[in-house]
């Protein structure tokens, strides 16, 4: 669970950071004595081309969505509470032609998954559109949003070797596992 | 050349130590168990410090999630990357 935590710190992708890779931070650092709730959904990402997913139904409220969006849901299975053996760990991408869909929606929640089969779930939002694909010629990490979600695995796999990592997704979420 | 008191002696005798031997190897896992539980809980500053609500500890700062009512699953909702920190190339 630590290294889950530590491993998806990033800096907010806003101001400086828009078109960034996304940078770590110190919210989780020993220093750090925030204390977090983690009782509500974050807003799902902006993609620039919101009308166009819109037309195609990918999804109907874009009001809530901000560029402010890399937040990640767990579902932890509960017998973590009296067995606190590691997990297995299920990284679940979301799907949405790499403009639309979120972390939220019903097929991205991991509870039953999470309960039934005992593993941790874990989904993760990414930038979407303009913001986390878009071509802005001077930098070489444009594409943040591939990064974002491959950085997430890559990391995943490489310190937790010790205990089993599945990637899934949905739709291009699912293309982006390979 | 053994009585029956010395078999009777021998025989209680090697009960009494297979008892022994067993109840120290009881004791010697359930140590075992317990060392492994408490080093994982507090191995890299990562701490359970409720279980209603739910809440973690994670070096010095605390996550507090919620049970989910369908599934009994703990869920952390809108796990933030972090804060607005101005970038510096």
């Amino acid at each position: 669970m630590w290294l889950i935590f530590r491993l998806y710190s990033a800096k907010r992708p806003v101001e400086n950071l828009r078109f960034r890779p996304p940078v770590p931070h110190t919210l989780w650092d020993e220093e750090n004595e925030e204390s977090f709730d983690a009782n509500s959904y974050a807003s799902p990402c902006l993609s620039g081309v919101e009308k166009i997913g819109e037309n195609f139904g990918l999804d109907s409220d874009f009001s809530s969505r901000s560029e402010d969006c890399l937040y990640m849901n767990i579902w932890i299975p509960s017998s973590l509470l009296h067995d606190q053996t590691l997990k297995p760990v299920l990284f679940f991408i979301h799907g949405g032609s790499f403009i639309g869909g979120n972390a939220n929606r019903r097929e991205s929640n991991g509870r039953k998954l999470a309960e039934e089969e005992d593993v941790i779930v874990i989904s993760v939002q990414y930038r979407l559109g303009i913001y986390g694909f878009g071509y802005v010629g001077r930098m070489r990490d444009e594409n943040v949003g591939h990064f974002e979600q491959g950085n997430f695995a890559i990391q995943v796999h490489s310190i937790n070797i010790h205990v089993s990592i599945i990637n899934q997704g949905c739709s291009i979420g699912a293309a982006n596992n390979s | 050349m053994f009585s029956n008191s010395d078999s009777v002696c021998s025989s209680v005798l090697f009960w009494l130590v297979a008892a022994y031997s067993i109840f120290v190897s009881i004791q010697w896992a359930k140590s075992l168990q317990s060392e492994s539980t408490d080093s994982y809980l507090k191995t890299d500053n990562f701490e359970i410090i409720a279980a209603d609500p739910i809440s973690f500890k994670l070096n010095g700062a605390s996550i507090t999630g919620s049970y989910d009512n369908e599934t009994g699953a703990i869920q952390l909702l809108g796990i933030p990357y972090g804060e607005l920190v101005s970038f510096k190339d």
